[in-house]
């Protein structure tokens, strides 16, 4: 039985790791940023921390007792609360599958198939998240062990890239904290809101206590992959270069050379910006069935699904 | 459990494969080996160097190099592909020739371009005085020049212990104060190391000198 709750916690680290990186390994560092990214990257993880422990505490709060035990009106002004979290979770849904579409639109993928590939990724999202919280589990674990092979594998293939010069961590100019504030936010702390549902929600059984400490920690070591990413990235280029690129990890792990004969190594990095995309996106439509399942029960099963078509719909727009 | 786990893997796969090559074959592309950036008196030439595989003798490589001239490096890539059956294809571009004037304003616009047509940030950049000239007089052990020269520089490199860092992403994130090797063509000199003549170096975005 402790064994099963040991692996329970390893699987939401490595959940809640993933979803860390989510989209927002694609794009950093972020333009503007420039000088100073080290900082402002703890500083994101620092918010994104702080975001996702306390939507998780509140949402278990307002959504287990306050509404268990309250009147209707009280169902009504949580009707009114899960809006805007449904919302959220239906943007960043849309922004990841956006993201890694026009990612790999630009990499891998030939022109005009983007929207076949949706299709496909979406209803994986949507079948990920649908069925028992155990398969997204598993696949979370494998997933996340693949990343950190592939994270460690890559970096310690970029070190003879590396440029001492590029090490040295500037304090970030208070404009320049203030031009990333907003990217800080969008793209790292406020994703944390319905990852923190989630995870409130998402409790198996009734009565228990549920610990936040896999969420502190998963985010914690998401936190840490993306700082080597990020690291190797910088180390590479150059804050000011980095910045200037569309998909910065990606660059920098597309100059790493192993030889003649074992070429392309980056390919390992595709597989993690997909991953944890997928994860990201897979998140979303849970967040939403588990926050219509608190009001219409039986409507939870179709949400996924539902959430997916829209989110197709949008992606045809934007 | 197993269906909800395996069917999202066979998803991922089939939806990889299914989608995961380019449309265009290789061949209904030109694959670019090098490319160089002249100046002319109207304005700016660009040269793409392209290998060639024959249908009938597979093993035997043919080299053409491609010019285009206009007033920007845009322009005259597009004059270029005008007289041309083929897509270029700039992802196996291993070798970025700068020619003389490519300073200042130029060398922005060669990286604005390089950037835009997807060259790899990993090719060689060098200096000769000629681009064009450069690619056109061929090479001697290696199929193409683009292949040819940065084989040379992995050689000089690993023989004498020096350090070159000219590559593209090196030269875009130095500030426009960076040094490249210059390169002879083909032909001048008896061995294919002794064509390395010198290191072309850019301070601020302008050529100071050969050292």
């Amino acid at each position: 039985m402790k064994t099963k709750e040991g692996l329970r916690g390893l699987h939401e680290i490595a959940l809640v790791s993933l979803f860390t990186l989510g989209n927002t390994l694609l794009q950093f560092p972020w333009a503007n940023a420039q000088a100073g990214v080290t900082v402002s990257f703890l500083l994101s993880a620092l918010a994104a921390l702080l975001f996702g422990l306390g939507t998780s505490y509140f949402a278990a709060w307002l959504f287990r007792k306050w509404m268990r035990s309250g009147t209707k009106v009280r169902i009504v002004f949580c009707i009114f609360l899960a809006i805007p979290i449904c919302a959220l979770a239906f943007f960043y849904a849309v922004k990841g599958s956006r993201d890694i579409l026009s990612f790999l639109e630009k990499t891998i993928l030939p022109k005009k198939t983007g929207l076949v590939f949706a299709a496909f990724f979406l209803a994986v999202c949507a079948w990920l998240s649908r069925g028992p919280r155990r398969g997204m589990d598993v696949f979370a674990l494998i997933a996340f062990f693949t990343t950190l092979v592939a994270v460690t594998v890559l970096f310690l293939l970029g070190i003879p890239q590396f440029r001492t010069a590029y090490g040295k961590i500037e304090l970030p100019k208070i404009e320049a904290v203030g031009a990333s504030i907003l990217p800080i936010l969008t793209e790292f702390a406020f994703p944390m809101a319905p990852l923190g549902v989630y995870l409130a929600l998402a409790k198996p059984k009734r009565g228990k206590s549920r610990s936040q400490k896999p969420l502190a920690v998963g985010i914690l070591v998401g936190g840490a992959i993306m700082l080597v990413c990020v690291l190797q990235t910088l180390l590479t280029f150059g804050a000011s270069f980095a910045a200037s690129l569309e998909y910065p990890y990606s660059a920098a792990v597309r100059v790493v050379s192993v030889g003649a004969y074992a070429f392309r190594p980056e390919l390992l990095s595709y597989f993690l910006d997909f991953s944890a995309c997928l994860i990201r996106v897979a998140v979303c439509f849970s967040c939403f069935k588990f926050m219509v399942g608190r009001f219409l029960p039986r409507a939870r099963n179709f949400v996924p699904p539902l959430a997916a078509l829209f989110v197709f719909i949008t992606l045809c727009f934007v | 459990m197993k269906n909800h786990f395996f069917l999202p893997i066979f998803l991922c796969l089939i939806s990889f494969s299914a989608f995961g090559c380019r449309a265009v074959e290789p061949e209904e592309v030109y694959l670019i080996s090098a490319l160089g950036f002249d100046r002319t008196n109207s304005g700016v030439r660009v040269s793409a160097e392209v290998p060639l595989t024959r249908e009938d003798e597979a093993d035997k490589m043919e080299v053409r190099v491609f010019e285009g001239e206009g007033e920007t490096f845009p322009s005259a890539l597009e004059a270029m592909k005008a007289g041309l059956a083929k897509q270029l294809e700039f992802g196996h571009c291993a070798l970025i020739v700068f020619g003389d004037g490519m300073e200042n304003s130029r060398l922005d616009e060669i990286l604005e371009c390089l950037f835009e047509w997807q060259v790899p940030l990993s090719a060689t950049v060098v200096y000769s005085p000629n681009a064009g000239e450069l690619l056109k007089k061929g090479s001697l052990s290696a199929p193409a020049v683009g292949y040819e020269i940065p084989d040379i520089l992995r050689l000089i490199s690993k023989e004498r212990g020096i350090l070159f860092q000219c590559r593209v992403y090196e030269v875009a994130s130095s500030g426009g104060s960076f040094r490249i090797p210059q390169f002879l063509p083909n032909g001048e000199e008896a061995a294919e190391v002794d064509r390395l003549e010198g290191e072309c170096v850019y301070h601020e975005k302008k050529a100071v000198g050969i050292e």
